[in-house]
């Protein structure tokens, strides 16, 4: 069974290091450069999006809607949120909005893959299945 | 003193003073000479009616001594005829017949050439002829009657004699029966006019018999027979009692006023017909006769003017001891208006302008501390203004410093992003060469490192010129483009998403005299403000542009604008429409403060649901003024 994390970030960088840092992992990425396209691909891969990674500052739909929009649409789908603002009143709101886990950039590789960890466990925990993560 | 007071000024003071003078003694001096005057005259007239009348008295008196002793004769004369036998017989044998009437001339008089005689004839008729046949029309008429009878004045004969007439009864020695009448005429002019002539006072004083019919019998001025044609006169002053008259016509043709004294001849009066009479008239021309009292008249009026004269030069006087002191007075009322304080008035006159002066002197004294204590107060108070404005500016200074690093802070999340995004591919490939055994990988990494690294060096670089504290920069010329631009940039950076969109028509435009990162505060702050009221979707126009020789900067969105009531209050230090944690209300307030200080202007035009434009305006920079 395919594993998927999406990631949406406009900014091909950060998609990169998402990618070498997961890279090794049993999971495989599905990347968005912003929430519209995120919101079509999660649509495509519902059932095989186990993590979505969402960055916040967007074009044409921005992070807060579209985590909106995935705890409405797929509130079994565990979001982590990862920005550049180190800004706790928005990691509340997103918290509020469903998401699982607030990270700032720079995250560390271990730090990323514990996070995405927990999240797919959350995922298991809605789902009634799962896998367990290889390092 | 202005011009419009002197013209209104037509009387000073010295002229009313001697006007008010004049008016208070001229006012009871006149009164007092015209009492004087007319008491005067009035008794003046009473003596000389009362001379008058009693020359009048006099005079009838001896007319009427005259008359009587001419009528004694002619009675002695009577009785002498009445005696003589053959006259007798002819007035007795005459018959009672009317038309055939007995006259004798008896005794036999021959005065007819005789100027000066006084009895002109002298006849005899019977008891029932003679009178009324030899009666002339005479202005008095005949006396009828047994009693001797007196006829008034006639006209008789070729020399235009005036005569009169005394008849006498003739009466029987027995019986006493009227048997005859002895007629005489006499001759008034040569009668009278010797009693009447004489009597003369002054150069036109005299005296003249007039008749109540208004005919002179005698008069050394006026022809005997003329009529005086004053009928209101002559009843006047034909009266059975004597007195004296006033009248404005002296019988002689004059209308002038006068005074007339008169008396009956009560002993010529008795004899003529009822209903006619003599009167003595006593008159003096007026000129003389109100001589005296023209005299008086000069003499009161002579002394009116010397008393009139008198108090103008005391007028003239006393205001000038008035009116000097207190023109001294206003002339240092005038040092005084002129600011000159330290001379006192100098006026000794040891009264109340004195007391005045010295008044005046200790409202100077007051005057001249007041100032002094004034000059103090307003040098303190400047000093304390200019104090509370260094304060102001302080404040002001620390504001715009303390709204700028809260701008920051909205800021902070959007700078994050710029520089946490190049660190996080830092560390990626970091993270990556420590896990990678092939070392031209690990060169691939370690190159885009530096490119992200230099990356993060101009984000650095960008942000410091903003936090520099803007006391560190002096006014230069500052391209307002620019600063707008940057503006964007730096609001577009603070953005979550993309939903704002910012079009700039920006025109070249000559700089302005300013510290750049405060002008571009300013811009950022109404661009953040529009952003905000937008809910950060919408579009915001960013226009520049020279208008009426400033540089004015248009910043457009299309909120959902602003009330009339908040338009009022939107430049007052925190006052705000948002959230708690959205801004303390200084922004808008900032802004103003800074446009102020270049002597910039910014104004707002919003309806509600239609957007916002603010329209700020500064001048352009001088090159060499600016820096």
């Amino acid at each position: 069974m395919l594993h998927h994390i999406l990631v949406i970030d406009d900014e091909h960088e950060v998609r990169d290091v998402i990618r070498l840092q997961l890279s090794g992992t049993r999971y495989e990425l599905l990347e968005a450069e912003d929430g519209e396209q995120g919101i079509e691909l999660l649509n495509k891969n519902a059932l095989t999006v186990d993590v979505i990674i969402c960055d916040i500052r967007m074009p044409k739909i921005n992070g807060v809607e579209a985590v909106k929009y995935f705890h409405q649409e797929y509130p079994s789908t565990p979001v982590i949120v990862l920005t550049g603002y180190p800004d706790v009143k928005l990691a509340v709101e997103f918290m509020k909005q469903g998401a699982v886990e607030y990270l700032v950039k720079p995250v560390e590789k271990e730090q990323l893959i514990d996070a995405v960890e927990k999240a797919a466990a959350k995922r298991t925990l809605f789902s009634g299945g799962g896998s367990e993560m290889k390092p | 003193m202005n011009t419009s007071s002197n013209e209104r000024r037509r009387l000073g003071l010295r002229g009313k003073l001697i006007l008010a003078i004049f008016a208070a003694g001229s006012i009871p001096i006149g009164v007092g000479l015209w009492v004087a005057y007319d008491r005067g005259n009035s008794q003046l007239q009473a003596v000389i009616g009362g001379s008058f009348k009693a020359l009048a008295m006099n005079s009838a008196s001896k007319v009427d001594a005259e008359i009587q002793r001419v009528i004694a004769i002619n009675r002695a004369l009577a009785v002498e005829a009445a005696a003589d036998g053959g006259l007798r017989h002819v007035l007795l044998g005459a018959g009672p017949s009317p038309d055939e009437p007995v006259q004798v001339n008896w005794p036999a008089v021959h005065s007819e050439d005789e100027a000066d005689w006084v009895l002109r004839a002298s006849w005899v008729t019977g008891a029932t002829g003679g009178l009324f046949a030899d009666s002339v029309q005479s202005p008095t008429g005949i006396a009828k009657g047994a009693a001797v009878r007196l006829s008034g004045l006639s006209l008789h004969g070729e020399r235009q004699r005036f005569l009169f007439r005394i008849s006498s009864p003739i009466e029987g020695a027995e019986d006493g029966a009227l048997v005859g009448w002895l007629q005489r005429d006499y001759d008034v002019k040569n009668l009278l006019d010797p009693l009447v002539y004489p009597v003369r006072f002054g150069d036109t004083g005299h005296v003249m018999i007039v008749d109540k019919l208004g005919a002179i019998v005698s008069c050394p001025l006026l022809r005997t027979g003329s009529t005086i044609s004053d009928q209101a006169l002559i009843a006047r002053v034909a009266d059975d009692q004597e007195g004296w008259i006033t009248a404005h016509n002296d019988g002689h043709g004059s209308q002038k006023f006068s005074i007339i004294g008169h008396a009956p001849l009560r002993g010529v009066n008795e004899f003529l017909q009822p209903g006619a009479g003599w009167y003595m008239f006593v008159w003096q021309d007026s000129s003389e006769i109100f001589a005296p009292t023209r005299s008086l008249l000069a003499g009161v009026e002579l002394a009116g003017l010397f008393a009139i004269g008198l108090l103008g030069i005391l007028g003239l006087y006393a205001s000038s001891r008035i009116v000097k002191p207190i023109r001294r007075l206003r002339q240092a009322a005038a040092r005084i208006a002129s600011g000159d304080l330290d001379r006192p008035p100098d006026i000794n006159t040891g009264d109340e302008i004195e007391d005045l002066a010295h008044e005046f002197n200790d409202m100077r004294e007051q005057l001249r501390q007041l100032i002094g204590t004034l000059e103090d107060k307003v040098e303190q108070r400047t000093r304390e203004l200019e104090e509370t404005q260094a304060e102001k500016d302080r404040i002001v200074e620390h504001l715009i410093q303390t709204e700028k690093m809260a701008a920051m802070g909205t800021m902070a999340s959007g700078i994050g992003h710029e520089i946490n995004n190049p660190l996080y591919a830092i560390l990626g490939r970091a993270e990556a060469i420590r896990d990678e055994q092939d070392i031209d990988r690990c060169r691939g990494y370690g190159k885009e490192i530096i490119k992200y690294a230099k990356h993060i060096g101009e984000t650095v670089k960008d942000l410091s010129g903003y936090v520099r504290p803007g006391t560190q920069h002096d006014r230069e010329l500052v391209d307002v483009n620019e600063k707008l631009t940057e503006a964007v940039s730096m609001v577009e950076q603070s953005l979550l998403g993309n939903a704002v969109e910012f079009t700039q028509r920006l025109a070249p435009v000559p700089g302005i005299a300013a510290k750049p990162e405060e002008i571009r505060q300013v811009f950022f702050n109404v661009i953040r403000n529009g952003v905000q009221a937008m809910g950060e979707k919408g579009t915001v126009e960013i226009e520049s542009r020279v208008d009426d020789g400033q540089v004015a900067v248009l910043i457009r969105d299309t909120g959902p604008g602003i009330s009339k009531d908040h338009q009022r209050k939107i430049f007052d230090p925190f006052f705000t429409t948002k959230g708690p944690d959205e801004g303390e209300g200084l922004g808008l307030f900032i802004v103003q403060q800074i446009v102020k200080k270049y002597d910039g202007d910014i104004t707002l035009d919003s309806e509600n649901g239609a957007g916002t434009v603010f329209s700020i305006r500064f001048p352009v920079g001088e090159r060499n003024g600016a820096l």
